[in-house]
């Protein structure tokens, strides 16, 4: 994985239109600022309302100049539904690291009766209840939350940076179980990397 | 969001911002991705009037009146927005300006949002005028600047092209000081300058054509056309977000960035050539600097490898350049479904589909939401081109066909699109003696591009609403007799004015009329359920195309599978089962909002 001190690090965040990707990106762009690194972010916009794919990349680090990486480029997946993780696996690198958080939203097409279901053999990919650990809470708008939180434990970004962008990211009226979940979803990754799962780089 | 003196901006953001310290007065734009959000973040500031038109057209001209009275102005759209804009803009050149006028274009490279991917660049070389291009947020507030010195210095309109990488990408800007206050001069009577007559035309272009000398003359200091000495054996010539791929994937080659690619300077385009081995130039869409560089007579050992179709990424053009040929679009990985766009659960839509597929009829589609109409299970449009172009292809194949389509065309078209393009059609319609039905789909936004106001809602960019067009009235008034509204959400009426506006002869025109469920918070609704053992399996169910309706397996046939984190309760599936198997049922108080309902599903 990169080193954004020597190279830039990218993260490509992937799901559904509602499940907050664009602010879990904004967050984790909020944090790397803090933490004084170069930023860059790239997002797919237009018709992801309509239950689409949206997807967006963060890049930290320098010498930064493309906002976004094609296949083989992502050092880190981090995805809020099953679909839209495997779509994505092109774009990781070979020792790069999948974050998957544990829901499927059947696309149309196997919707109306032509499944197939999909390999999740892929030993880069490493998978998180946070769907379900946001329902124990009734705030599944919250997801997002959870799986920065997983996410940050593979970033060299610090807490003091992380407790300001997730402050700063609260509109009008604070929902405790952002910040919640945001724990949850760190401790959830600590537990998994302390087990030593498979095929993880560090 | 922002850094100690930087600003982290889209490019959108940056543009508008630009125009903010630019003293900018008028600010007009038709809604279009990638660029919307411009017209949108401009309207936020209190002092510059921010106007959506009827058209880019429309748009274009009041950007120019504005220019004309001595403000600046900006005009924003999108690509193929640039095409309905073409006309003012070619002409403009000739008039010039008098306050600044900067023309904002957004091409979209993989055609993410689009009908087509064209590269408006070209649009500067034929019409004339000076085009600068920015490669990120800093290059697009700083250029939009520059523009407007451009502009008044050289008495022309610059274009400012954008790509949509260039629009949805956020990077961090140095913004500048507010602007000092501008008072527009007022309008200077120039009989020579301002009224195109055919004399006129011809002492304008000649100082065209002289001014166009000037701005290649300038392009060669110009700060925006830079060189970037390292490893000499490849020189490579490029611009816009082309040239932060070309430094991801080559970060030891020299580089000649333009940031003006139209007029180009030769001069230095000869230096940098001549100091190299050999010289690449890389581009996305068309290969409109490399014909350039090659008319001068330099060698392009690039030629031929850089893909033409679809964007870029670092990856993409290193591969090409290995492999000394175009590869592919880099995509996700084709063997998972993908998701197609779908219509909102419970959109009047679905009903009107259902209701057309019913019939059996060829349409002539548009440019909106129900161009989605055009997909599985209703497959319901049969042409979908440009905006306004269904009345107008749906009367020519009357006139080619005559009785063999009589009372079999349709052609599909949105409330703002009517208004954008429609109604010249529509007014043909009656002229030329068509029969054809006209199907307005009146949602009371503009919704595909995120629910901006238009003439027929009355809403305005500064949030000002009004009572709107009289749909019913304007039509009526250009001729048509047959006008009925129909209720989307009643099947069985849908389908039978449907019936009745196609036998009808001569022009008749339906206006299916519910709002944007966008546009409503969710109320209490009775869902859809299912009577298992009603079910037949007969699928007309399906056929509503609803995103809330899934399948699954009942004793050995297929079945509806309401999934109630979906269902907004508006009865379609009900009045299209015949066996009344489905039944709107229980009382849910708190409906979660359109976009956040997602529940867990099992992979199979």
């Amino acid at each position: 994985m990169s080193d954004p001190g020597t190279t830039p690090l990218t993260v490509l965040l992937a799901g559904l239109g509602g499940q907050g990707v664009v602010t879990a990106g904004d967050l984790l762009i909020a944090a790397a600022l803090h933490d004084g690194y170069e930023v860059k972010k790239s997002e797919i916009h237009g018709l992801s309302r309509r239950f689409g794919s949206v997807s967006c990349q963060v890049r930290l680090g320098s010498p930064l100049h493309s906002p976004l990486r094609g296949h083989g480029g992502i050092d880190i997946l981090l995805a809020l539904e099953g679909y839209e993780a495997l779509k994505q696996l092109p774009y990781l690198k070979p020792e790069g690291v999948g974050l998957v958080n544990e829901f499927w939203l059947r696309p149309a097409a196997v919707q109306t009766g032509t499944d197939t279901p999909p390999s999740r053999e892929d030993p880069r990919l490493q998978w998180f209840p946070g769907t379900a650990q946001a329902q124990d809470l009734e705030a599944p708008r919250s997801l997002n939350y959870y799986m920065l939180g997983v996410v940050a434990e593979w970033l060299p970004l610090s807490q003091p940076s992380w407790d300001q962008a997730l402050a700063e990211g609260q509109r009008a009226k604070p929902v405790p179980t952002n910040r919640h979940l945001f724990d949850q979803g760190r401790a959830a990754a600590q537990a998994l990397r302390r087990r030593g799962p498979r095929g993880v780089p560090r | 969001m922002k850094s100690a003196q930087k600003w982290l901006m889209s490019g959108n953001q940056a543009i508008a911002r630009g125009a903010y310290e630019a003293g900018v007065t008028v600010a007009t734009s038709y809604p279009g991705t990638p660029c919307t959000e411009i017209l949108e973040a401009i309207a936020r500031h209190p002092k510059i009037e921010a106007l959506w038109c009827t058209n880019e057209k429309v748009a274009y001209e009041v950007a120019l009146g504005a220019s004309f009275a001595g403000a600046r102005a900006m005009v924003s759209m999108k690509h193929v927005g640039l095409n309905v804009a073409a006309d003012p803009l070619f002409s403009s050149v000739y008039t010039g300006v008098n306050g600044g006028l900067v023309v904002v274009v957004g091409d979209d490279p993989s055609a993410a949002s689009s009908q087509n991917e064209q590269d408006s660049r070209h649009y500067a070389r034929a019409a004339k005028l000076p085009m600068l291009e920015p490669s990120d947020s800093q290059e697009a507030r700083d250029l939009v600047l520059a523009g407007f010195e451009l502009s008044e210095r050289f008495d022309t309109p610059v274009l400012l092209r954008l790509t949509t990488r260039i629009c949805h990408s956020k990077t961090l800007v140095r913004v500048g000081n507010p602007p000092e206050p501008r008072t527009p001069t007022g309008f200077i009577r120039d009989f020579d300058k301002y009224v195109l007559l055919p004399r006129q035309a011809i002492l304008r272009h000649r100082a065209l054509e002289a001014r166009v000398e000037a701005l290649a003359q300038y392009a060669e200091a110009a700060d925006w056309n830079r060189v970037e000495w390292r490893d000499l054996r490849v020189g490579v010539i490029t611009s816009g977000l082309a040239y932060q791929y070309v430094r991801e994937a080559f970060p030891n080659l020299s580089v000649l960035k333009l940031g003006q690619t139209w007029p180009l300077p030769v001069q230095k385009i000869h230096e940098f050539a001549s100091q190299v081995d050999e010289v690449w130039v890389i581009e996305e869409l068309d290969p409109f600097l490399e014909e350039q560089v090659k008319a001068l007579g330099i060698p392009v050992a690039s030629a031929g490898w850089i893909p033409r179709v679809g964007e870029l990424t670092p990856e993409r053009i290193l591969n090409s350049v290995e492999q000394r040929a175009p590869q592919p679009m880099q995509l996700g990985d084709p063997s998972i479904p993908g998701r197609a766009p779908r219509i909102c659960a419970g959109c009047q839509y679905l009903g009107v589909y259902t209701a057309i597929s019913r019939i059996g009829v060829r349409v002539a589609g548009d440019i909106g939401c129900y161009t989605l109409g055009s997909l599985e299970p209703w497959n319901a449009i049969d042409s979908v081109v440009c905006m306004g172009a269904g009345i107008g292809t749906a009367l020519g194949m009357e006139k080619a066909l005559g009785d063999r389509v009589r009372g079999q065309l349709l052609a599909v078209i949105g409330d703002s699109t009517l208004l954008h393009s429609g109604l010249g059609p529509l007014l043909d319609l009656v002229h030329n003696g068509g029969q054809t039905t006209v199907l307005v789909m009146d949602n009371s936004t503009t919704a595909m591009t995120g629910l901006q106001g238009n003439p027929a809602n009355g809403q305005t960019a500064l949030g000002q609403s009004g009572p709107g067009v009289n749909l019913e009235k304007l039509i009526s008034a250009l001729g048509i007799e047959w006008v009925r509204v129909i209720n989307p959400y009643d099947l069985a009426e849908s389908e039978a004015v449907l019936r009745e506006a196609l036998d009808h002869p001569g022009p008749s025109v339906v206006i299916s009329r519910a709002p944007c469920l966008l546009l409503k918070r969710r109320e209490t609704v009775q869902q859809a359920h299912l009577n298992e053992e009603a079910c037949t399996g007969c699928g007309e169910c399906f056929q509503v195309g609803c995103v809330a309706i899934e399948r699954q397996e009942l004793a050995g046939h297929p079945a509806p599978l309401i999934n109630h984190d979906l269902c907004v309760g508006c009865t379609l599936c009900v009045q299209a089962c015949p066996e009344g198997a489905l039944q709107p049922r229980r009382l849910v108080p708190d409906l979660v909002e359109l976009e956040t309902c997602l529940t867990p599903a099992p992979p199979r």
